[in-house]
């Protein structure tokens, strides 16, 4: 459900900027932002992740939350009920995983980028750039980006997990104390200046390791292979057939 | 210079160009037949070779997720929300666990909060999308196959792993070892039960990444919060 993810997530981007729009305000909690998530039809582990933001931050006030839910509603549940109905004919709280995964595939890609495209407007005034990526369409792909001028700097680093674990008596193995407080671990420093790109996350994510070098060394290889193998026949043909001639 | 090639020069020049670009296609042939079997395992190369601009789709955008400023407090949860034990929350980027698999080979990992490239990079990430450690739920931890999770597939089930956080220590016992495809969200899906979930691309020996990944499922079988 990527782009119920977006919506869900640039709501509350729009919740945190304090966008103003008509809603009925009826004082809702945290706790109902949650259950509004899991009932609109957003993915399960997306609801994982709403809950997991709500409870690091505190700072919103009830109308936050009733501009969240408003939002979801509007975005998740209208969207997927329509769907819901006339592809399972289920309301949205009854759909299964695998099916709000499939509804997600069917929905057409245009359809996905009209509302991306108007949200994008809406957070403009709210200092975040979300720019989609139209061209990607029609080769079967929407890219999103979004930018904001959040600082992207790790503070809490191995060391500070090590000394709280044994201030709390946990026994360390003893390779830790000397493997772990490496420069690389220990400075865990992911600045990358104003205007950083916030981070990209797949549910199941890319980890085959980084291969740019071991691929361009395998590219050069194949490609000297062929240009070589191709030379080298031009020649010795070349050269039988001046032979010959001779 | 036979009397042939004398009279018609078109005669002598056409197998002069013609064999060596036909012997360049057919050594080109034989190089793409030998390499059309384990094409599946080198497209990622073939992608760089051709230069194939890179159009993978976005499935997730944490833009919910926000990294630690400079003056950022310590996140520490109600005791009431968290099982009767205080957590502390990581902020996006935050190293905020170790995780250990002595039987495997897997020694002090660091896990970041967050699965984007530049903390793979540097360490084991987990999913912000999963729960965090010591909470019912599935706590999903992946890492990059040629570092940190190199020995994964090394583990077998009834192997310990540890996972120290900064609020408590867990100890899980692995239930199961998967299989599965990039696509399918089964093994990273929030559960009713307690559980880790480590995975990391699956290349049968093979250098790079696919699409299929190893997951090692498992059971919590002690939990030690510090407060």
């Amino acid at each position: 459900m990527n782009f119920i993810k977006k919506i869900s997530s640039v709501l509350l981007a729009l919740s945190i900027g304090g966008s103003m729009l008509g809603v009925n305000a009826f004082a809702a909690s945290k706790e109902d932002v949650i259950s509004t998530a899991k009932s609109s039809g957003i993915r399960s582990d997306y609801c994982v992740m709403i809950e997991n933001y709500l409870a690091t931050n505190s700072s919103f006030s009830s109308a936050d939350y009733d501009q969240m839910i408003y939002l979801m509603n509007y975005y998740g549940g209208e969207y997927l009920t329509k769907y819901a109905d006339e592809k399972f004919g289920k309301k949205v709280e009854d759909l299964t995983e695998q099916e709000k995964e499939q509804i997600n595939n069917e929905i057409p890609k245009e359809e996905k980028v009209e509302i991306l495209k108007e949200i994008s407007e809406k957070t403009k005034d709210l200092g975040i750039n979300l720019e989609v990526d139209v061209e990607n369409v029609e080769s079967g792909n929407i890219t999103v980006y979004i930018s904001s001028n959040i600082e992207k700097q790790s503070k809490r680093t191995v060391a500070d997990v090590m000394s709280m674990a044994k201030k709390n008596g946990v026994e360390l193995p003893e390779d830790l104390t000397t493997v772990q407080v490496s420069k690389e671990h220990n400075t865990t420093n992911l600045t990358q200046g104003v205007g950083t790109t916030m981070a990209i996350e797949n549910a199941v994510t890319e980890t085959g390791g980084e291969l740019e070098f071991k691929v361009n060394y395998i590219a050069v290889a194949i490609a000297v292979l062929v240009v070589t193998l191709g030379i080298g026949g031009v020649i010795i043909v070349a050269r039988k057939n001046k032979e010959s001639d001779i | 210079m036979s009397e042939s090639s004398k009279k018609n020069p078109f005669k002598k020049w056409l197998p002069f160009w013609t064999t060596p670009i036909l012997m360049f296609l057919i050594i080109g042939g034989i190089i793409v037949a030998v390499l059309a079997v384990p094409f599946a395992k080198i497209k990622t190369y073939s992608e760089f070779i051709f230069n194939s601009k890179n159009t993978a789709d976005v499935s997730g955008l944490s833009l919910i997720s926000s990294y630690r400023s400079s003056t950022a407090p310590d996140l520490v949860s109600n005791k009431e929300d968290t099982l009767g034990h205080t957590i502390i929350y990581p902020y996006y980027g935050d190293v905020y666990a170790i995780v250990n698999c002595q039987n495997a080979g897997i020694t002090d990992v660091p896990v970041f909060w967050g699965t984007d490239n530049d903390i793979l990079s540097k360490g084991a990430g987990q999913y912000t999308g999963s729960t965090y450690f010591g909470l019912e739920g599935n706590s999903v931890v992946c890492g990059h196959n040629n570092t940190v999770f190199y020995n994964l597939a090394n583990c077998k089930q009834g192997d310990l792993v540890e996972v120290i956080t900064t609020y408590g220590k867990f100890t899980y016992q692995v239930s199961e070892i998967v299989h599965f495809k990039e696509s399918d969200r089964t093994y990273v899906a929030p559960t009713e039960d307690e559980r880790l979930t480590l995975y990391t691309c699956w290349t049968d020996g093979m250098p790079g990444s696919s699409d299929d990944r190893i997951g090692v499922i498992c059971e919590v079988i002690d939990k030690s919060f510090y407060d």
